[in-house]
């Protein structure tokens, strides 16, 4: 049984490490066991992943009266073993804020007036048609994002592609994932991490890649620094361009100039390759290298470049030459890291006799040179032979609850189908008609747009229709002021689905309200390819629908009710994953069954026979790798299932500091708030811990500017202006020349003067580099 | 001891501004000791619900009190001039990444969530029965930091504090892990 597999397993392995270390202190009363639950009057506990991050901690949800009451870190979840962050334990009030969102509403005369759900519905559904049958198919999109649930998702893109006809189905993890995605891609054939969470419970070194893991991935974080204690000699290095609470629990900083790990990570693998630390037999035995297309450019609008895919395979010698640049030396100048440094934790990965965890999360994926970074931290983990195996790997944190479970797997991006498939197949054209018993002709070949492309077509009037559901875009793209011109001119049809009133809300002509969370049943899946399902637990106020609800009743309405044949929300939640289902089987994605997800704490695919696998293409582990294989990276079969080395110099970014503009502009999270914080700034706690937006200076560029904290500083870029209260030693602290802006608030918004530039193999833009300057206010 | 309790007491009466306690637990206060009510009410305004980690009632980075465990690490309150209650868990690394500090008092939109508060007292089977634990202990496993001793207030703290095993008597009130799963 797999569920006493995992526990056994869980017990065995992940408590003995982890739990033993943190809970090892406490008096004598505490307890071992799972789950010390109060068992209050009218209270039920029921399991459910957190609604925030792509961590996916377990935790129990406390409901009374048909409202959620209270929530408790989930002891038996090994994710998190009960712990939980400031947001997890302030899920219940994100759920009932004053104004949510609980009627249809429809934009009259510029007005919003409530409807019926059914008349909201009939609308949206003949606006659709309307606006097919006049400008094709292709003119209408659903944008989603890494909160759908699989269930939202699948649906979406059965809609989009089996019904409608097109392949518009994008969603916002091209802004915060792309990159991890086409880094798995181009090194491994296969995306998602080969290791899991387990991994951190064993490492002797974890390397932070422009990571501030303690106030985004709190509780892994914890997990860490558990594991530190245990083990002092632990080390945690901090690879970054601001000093931040991650830094605090470092041993090491490495503080780079913006864009410069490119040449960081190069001189690691010099290092590596210059004294001999290359574990040659596995080289040798599972890796190719290859240089890629070098003249790729950044994506700007009006611009063109060659195709950023073109590669060739090399040698290793090949590979040597092009490293001998890469001295620590040339790195030092390039980042204004020492030498020293530099060559310090090369010698880290380099010890044979230390297991090493890399991470990193949007410092390297929101980067105009992004896919190629992800590459050479794997080159690094390829080259030392330190991958797939427990306490050794390379991990990409994700941002979202079902970033990875939804947008990844099953494909809601405008190239992807489900299990890995690609619409450009023929073979998995063919199996995507087969599932959804549509002639193979009706599916089209070619991917449409990315997200960028998606909305400046949007803006320029070339897209009329859009459904837009869980995510707040205008928040959220780059170069705002742009967008909202466009769209203000053109009048594109937008429906939004959410929970909320939204700064997407504002542009929409048509707002559905949406159930979320535990308002549904549903399933997500985290960053280590944990999937993970919940029940409904409370209803939704008013006529709020779950997404994938909404979405199979517009396209009854449009006449595609044949793709969706189950009846209640219920039937929907099951037939919808188990649908999904039979695309990963086989595919080396296998998600375990819904009747063994409900039954446990979540399951990491590929779960075959009922069994999870923690690592990757490794045999032993991973039942894709045959005996007598012992490693096999079968995601790059043509390759002779080798990883990839790759070559990718160091260039520098589109926009840079200059005289006019001297400073560069990062943006990013706070511990308090969850993205564009349309739930966290909701809850009162939350908010008041950190109530508004702020921009943090270095204290030596503060006096220069005259700024002392608190006072109020103008940022202005070439595209806009934003003026903020000052953040002179904060909690975290930028270094000289280098500002950062939190996004939590749309009223604040630091994408009025971001750059739209984006890696041109992923299309994620780089929201942490572009230029700005300060003017005291 | 008794200037760590006035100073407890004064601190309570700041938070407590605008609450009110049922009539019939007041018995209990005196000039300098909070009442269980007062306590309760305390907690209450410092949380979501029970069991939610507390916010800090204090500022950190601007008193430059960022090193939490010098006043609140169990033990720290063995001077009598610390008045902050014990960390009652096991430390987690980062004492902020649950515990947040409460910079405005304005809220961005009223919230309608209907939080799960404990009763006051836990369940007697009869007038002279030891009460059921009436609280989640998640995070709270040791009795001591609250009931036990000099460091718990007086309205909580037992009155047989010596007896080494509270729970062969108080019984939480708790499912099974089975019926969790």
């Amino acid at each position: 049984m797999a569920s006493t597999e995992s526990r056994r397993e869980f017990l065995k392995r992940t408590a003995a490490a982890w739990s033993a270390a943190v809970l090892g202190g406490l008096a004598s009363s505490c307890s071992t066991e799972a789950g010390a639950i109060l068992d209050d009057d009218g209270v039920a506990w029921s399991k459910a992943p957190c609604r925030f991050c792509g961590t996916g901690c377990g935790v129990m949800v406390g409901v009374r009266d048909g409202k959620v009451v209270a929530v408790a870190g989930d002891r038996q979840n090994p994710v998190n073993l009960g712990l939980l962050c400031v947001k997890g334990y302030h899920l219940p009030g994100i759920l009932y804020a004053k104004d949510r969102l609980t009627r249809p509403l429809v934009r009259r005369n510029g007005k919003l007036e409530e409807v019926s759900m059914d008349e909201a519905l009939d609308l949206v559904a003949s606006k659709f048609k309307q606006l097919i049958d006049e400008h094709g198919k292709g003119a209408i999109a659903v944008y989603g994002s890494g909160q759908w649930t699989i269930q939202d998702g699948y649906a979406a893109s059965k809609w989009i592609r089996a019904g409608v006809g097109n392949n518009n189905i994008e969603a916002n993890a091209r802004l915060c994932m792309a990159s991890a995605v086409t880094g798995f891609l181009t090194t491994f054939g296969k995306d998602e991490p080969m290791g899991c969470y387990d991994d951190f419970d064993l490492a002797d070194v974890f390397v932070f890649w422009g990571n501030n893991m303690a106030e985004m991935h709190p509780v892994l974080f914890s997990r860490i620094r558990a594991r530190k204690q245990k083990v002092p000699q632990v080390v945690l290095v901090d690879i970054a361009t601001r000093r931040t609470r991650t830094t605090e629990g470092s041993d090491l900083f490495l503080e780079f100039k913006p864009h410069t790990d490119l040449a960081i990570a190069n001189a690691i693998a010099h290092e590596i390759v210059n004294n001999g630390w290359v574990d040659e037999e596995f080289v040798r035995r599972h890796c190719v290298f290859k240089r890629g297309e070098e003249n790729i450019g950044y994506g700007l609008r009006g611009t063109s470049a060659p195709n950023p895919m073109r590669n060739e395979i090399t040698s290793f010698a090949a590979y040597r030459r092009f490293l001998e640049k890469y001295t620590p030396e040339y790195a030092e100048n390039v980042s204004g890291v020492p030498a020293a440094k530099i060559r310090q934790v090369a010698a880290l990965y380099g010890d044979p006799n230390k297991k090493v965890v890399s991470l990193w999360c949007m410092g390297m994926n929101q980067h105009t040179r992004g896919t190629w970074i992800n590459n050479l931290v794997y080159n690094i983990h390829l080259l030392t032979g330190k991958i797939s195996e427990p306490g050794n790997g390379p991990f990409s944190l994700t941002g979202q609850p079902s970033a990875c479970g939804t947008v990844r797997e099953v494909g809601t991006l405008t190239h992807a189908l489900p299990g890995g498939r690609r619409v450009d197949n023929p073979e998995h054209r063919a199996f995507a008609a087969k599932m959804w018993d549509v002639p193979v002709e009706s599916l089209p070949a070619k991917p449409s747009m990315h997200t960028i492309a998606m909305f400046r077509n949007l803006a320029t009037g070339k897209l009329k229709g859009i459904i837009i559901q869980v995510t707040n875009p205008m928040v959220t793209l780059p170069d705002l002021n742009w967008f909202k011109k466009g769209i203000a001119e053109h009048k594109p049809f937008i429906v939004v689905c959410d929970v909320y009133p939204t700064a997407t809300t504002e542009i929409a002509d048509v707002i559905l309200p949406a159930a979320m969370w535990v308002e549904r049943e549903a399933c997500f899946g985290n960053s280590e390819r944990r999937t993970q399902q919940w029940d409904k637990l409370v209803d939704p106020p008013g006529e709020a629908r779950p997404d994938s609800w909404i979405t199979i009743e517009i396209a009854r309405r449009m006449g595609y009710g044949k793709l969706f044949p189950w009846k209640t929300e219920e039937e929907q939640a099951r037939g919808l994953y188990e649908e999904y289902r039979q695309w990963t089987l086989g595919a080396g994605k296998d998600v375990a069954s819904y009747d063994d997800l409900r039954r446990n704490r979540g399951l990491r695919w590929p779960v075959v026979n009922g069994r999870e696998t923690r690592w990757r293409y490794r045999e032993g582990y991973d039942p894709y790798v045959k005996p007598g294989e012992g490693i096999s990276f079968y995601g790059n079969k043509k390759l002779g299932n080798r990883a990839v080395i790759w070559q990718r110099p160091y260039q520098p970014p589109p926009e840079s500091p200059d005289d006019e503009y001297p400073f560069w502009l990062t943006t990013g999270r706070v511990l308090e708030h969850w993205h564009t914080g349309t739930m966290t700034r909701r809850v009162k706690q939350l908010y008041q811990a950190m109530p508004e937006p702020f921009v943090e200076i270095h204290p030596e560029d503060a006096r220069e500017l005259g700024v002392s904290d608190g006072a109020l500083v103008k940022v202005v870029s070439r595209r806009g202006e934003l003026t903020l209260k000052a953040s002179v030693r904060g909690r975290g602290v930028p270094q000289r020349g280098l500002v950062f802006i939190p996004f939590f608030d749309e009223s604040k918004l630091p994408n009025l003067l971001t750059l739209d530039a984006h890696c041109p193999i992923s299309k994620q833009p780089d929201y942490k580099k572009c230029a700005v300057r300060l003017e005291k206010v | 001891m008794s200037r760590a309790i006035a100073i407890f007491a004064a601190l309570l009466a700041g938070l407590l501004a605008g609450c009110s306690a049922p009539a019939q637990d007041q018995q209990q206060a005196t000039e300098t000791e909070p009442s269980r009510a007062e306590l309760l009410a305390a907690r209450r305004a410092l949380r979501l619900y029970d069991g939610a980690p507390p916010v800090i009632p204090h500022g950190v980075e601007s008193l430059g009190r960022e090193n939490c465990a010098n006043c609140h690490e169990p033990g720290a309150l063995d001077n009598p001039d610390r008045i902050a209650p014990p960390r009652t868990h096991p430390a987690w690394g980062d004492c902020r990444q649950c515990h947040v500090e409460r910079k405005t008092t304005e809220v961005f939109v009223e919230n309608e969530v209907t939080p799960l508060w404990w009763p006051a007292r836990g369940l007697r089977q009869t007038p002279i029965s030891p009460p059921l634990i009436p609280h989640h202990i998640q995070n709270r496993e040791n009795c001591a930091l609250c009931h036990i001793g000099a460091q718990a207030p007086a309205a909580l703290r037992a009155a047989h504090g010596y007896r080494p095993e509270c729970r062969q008597c108080h019984a939480a009130m708790q499912r099974t892990p089975a019926a969790l799963d």
